[in-house]
């Protein structure tokens, strides 16, 4: 109960701080009864696509000529993932990019991508304690059980 | 033509819910039988959390990774009442998927779901024949409306 309530202090000061927002709450709403990794999936998908994508948007920026459609697919689908996810600052990031992309204009992008990683990076390490302190807790009811 | 190994059918089959209301057309005023969605998206996140928004409403659903899935399934013969479409995806985008759809006489409610703000990218996707634009995130509320869209359709 007290891993609990600390997990729920924690989402509630993220959300003060502006990181994540009410549609995290909606999709941990989400998880079924008989599916208690649903939440910590949800969370490793949205990090490993992450990375994947973060990084292929860094190949397409130092391209000698940046293909700005593919920026903006790639900024798109990390704003999706992100919105969808609760993280409201990313997704503000991410829109920041995609306009620098839409005007084609490389040093804005530049900026707007720095920015971007890192709300990124600082979203991932949050939702990396979040992730632990649900496992611990699914492992402790799990034992409870037993 | 077969379905791609990527597609993967998730069933609104989780009777373990007591909250899972099964969504019938017929509880919608229309014809009998479950409304059946496609979700077609290439993010992992949202085909899960689109899923299971679906599910929790007890709606029957498919899950396909872009739009020549969503054209192949309906070439196999399958039908739905409502496709929630991604506009960005590889092999074939949603204003594309929406167009063949459409041009095959598909009337199934299509509701273009993205994270796309540019106008021109909206109309071209209203143009190419959506029922309805919604930005992501698909929230219950949003699925709802649209669910009862299909309702007053009928």
């Amino acid at each position: 109960m007290a891993l609990r309530t600390r997990l729920h202090n924690y989402i509630e000061s993220l959300k003060e701080e502006g990181v994540l927002d009410s549609q995290y709450d909606h999709v941990k709403s989400l998880q079924p009864d008989d599916d208690p990794c649903f939440l910590v999936d949800i969370i490793n998908n949205f990090c490993n696509d992450a990375d994947h994508s973060i990084g292929e948007l860094a190949n397409v920026l130092s391209e000698p000529i940046v293909d700005y459609a593919k920026v903006m697919t790639l900024v798109c689908l990390l704003k999706g993932s992100s919105s969808s996810i609760g993280g409201c600052r990313m997704a503000v990031a991410c829109r920041q990019l995609h306009d620098a992309s839409v005007n084609g204009d490389l040093a804005n992008c530049c900026m707007a991508y720095d920015k971007l990683v890192n709300e990124y990076y600082y979203l991932r390490d949050k939702l990396k304690t979040v992730h632990q302190m649900e496992r611990t807790i699914m492992h402790n009811e799990e034992r409870k059980k037993k | 033509m077969g379905i791609d190994a990527g597609m993967w059918k998730l069933a609104g089959s989780s009777s373990s819910s007591s909250t899972c209301r099964r969504f019938h057309a017929s509880s919608l005023g229309g014809s009998s039988g479950e409304v059946k969605a496609l979700v077609v998206d290439d993010s992992r996140i949202n085909q899960m959390l689109h899923h299971k928004l679906l599910d929790n409403l007890g709606v029957e659903n498919l899950v396909v990774c872009n739009g020549k899935e969503a054209v192949d399934i309906h070439v196999s013969g399958k039908q739905f009442d409502l496709i929630l479409m991604d506009i960005d995806m590889p092999v074939m985008n949603g204003i594309e998927a929406t167009r063949k759809l459409r041009d095959m006489g598909i009337r199934s409610v299509i509701t273009g779901i993205s994270s796309h703000t540019l106008d021109h990218v909206k109309q071209e996707f209203i143009a190419a024949g959506i029922d309805e634009y919604h930005e992501k995130p698909l929230t219950s509320a949003k699925l709802l409306s649209i669910l009862n869209k299909i309702k007053h359709k009928d």
